[in-house]
């Protein structure tokens, strides 16, 4: 099995065994100072969102039509335009919790295997970030950030 | 007599929190799901509940386990009773 294929099917364990663990990025994220967003999420929806990448992630490992991925687009983002985000805080937010994701993803597979998955991250990472930015500027008002 | 029960939510509302989706998540996949479906949000019916359960069921998918979203749908399915009781707002959601 080529390195890169052993590094997401480490990746896949994990999000399928140990889902929940990724939470406290997600919470991390949230809290960074600087973050444009002043609106406060609850738990519950700080799960459901957690949830939500996860699935989208195990899409990408297991070379999956992106369905998840697709409602998150389609469905998530304009849900934060409809509660006040901005498009210039949803990209922020994005790319902070995808800054802290990575790692925090290759620290928990084999060290080998660790530049394998922070290069698959990597290239995820930027597809995501455009569809994000597409999605979160298009629901604005205006079409403004 | 009006006026002397707890107050009633809107049947969007009512649909939002059957859906099991926290806040800001249940309210927008209601509206998006009533947008694709050619349906006013506001002005939702309950017959109009069938049209937008099979979308509703996709995006659940995405943010909750089987049995939460198995649950969800019996609530929702309920909903679209022409009698479904309505149900009493909540103090808070999350």
């Amino acid at each position: 099995m080529p390195q890169s294929a052993k590094a997401t099917a480490s990746v896949t364990h994990v999000l399928e065994t140990r889902p929940g663990q990724f939470i406290d990025v997600m919470r991390q994220a949230i809290r960074l100072p600087g973050a444009p967003s002043k609106r406060t999420y609850s738990e519950a929806e700080l799960e459901q969102l957690n949830n939500g990448f996860v699935r989208i992630l195990l899409e990408s490992a297991r070379n999956e039509e992106p369905r998840a991925r697709s409602v998150f687009v389609d469905h998530a983002i304009p849900s934060f335009v409809l509660a006040g985000e901005t498009a210039l805080g949803i990209v922020h937010f994005t790319v902070s919790y995808l800054m802290l994701f990575g790692p925090a993803l290759a620290a928990t597979v084999p060290p080998l295997q660790r530049a394998d998955v922070l290069t698959w991250f990597s290239e995820f990472s930027g597809g995501y970030v455009t569809e994000i930015l597409q999605a979160a500027v298009g629901a604005s008002p205006g079409n403004g950030a | 007599m009006r006026g002397s029960g707890p107050p009633r939510l809107s049947l969007a509302d009512q649909v939002a929190a059957a859906t099991g989706l926290a806040g800001m998540l249940a309210t927008g996949a209601v509206q998006r799901c009533c947008e694709r479906a050619g349906i006013d949000v506001h002005r939702i019916r309950r017959r109009d509940l069938k049209r937008i359960l099979p979308q509703l069921e996709t995006v659940l998918l995405v943010y909750l386990s089987g049995p939460e979203v198995g649950a969800a749908l019996a609530r929702l399915r309920l909903l679209t009773e022409p009698f479904a009781p309505a149900l009493p707002a909540p103090e808070s959601r999350p």
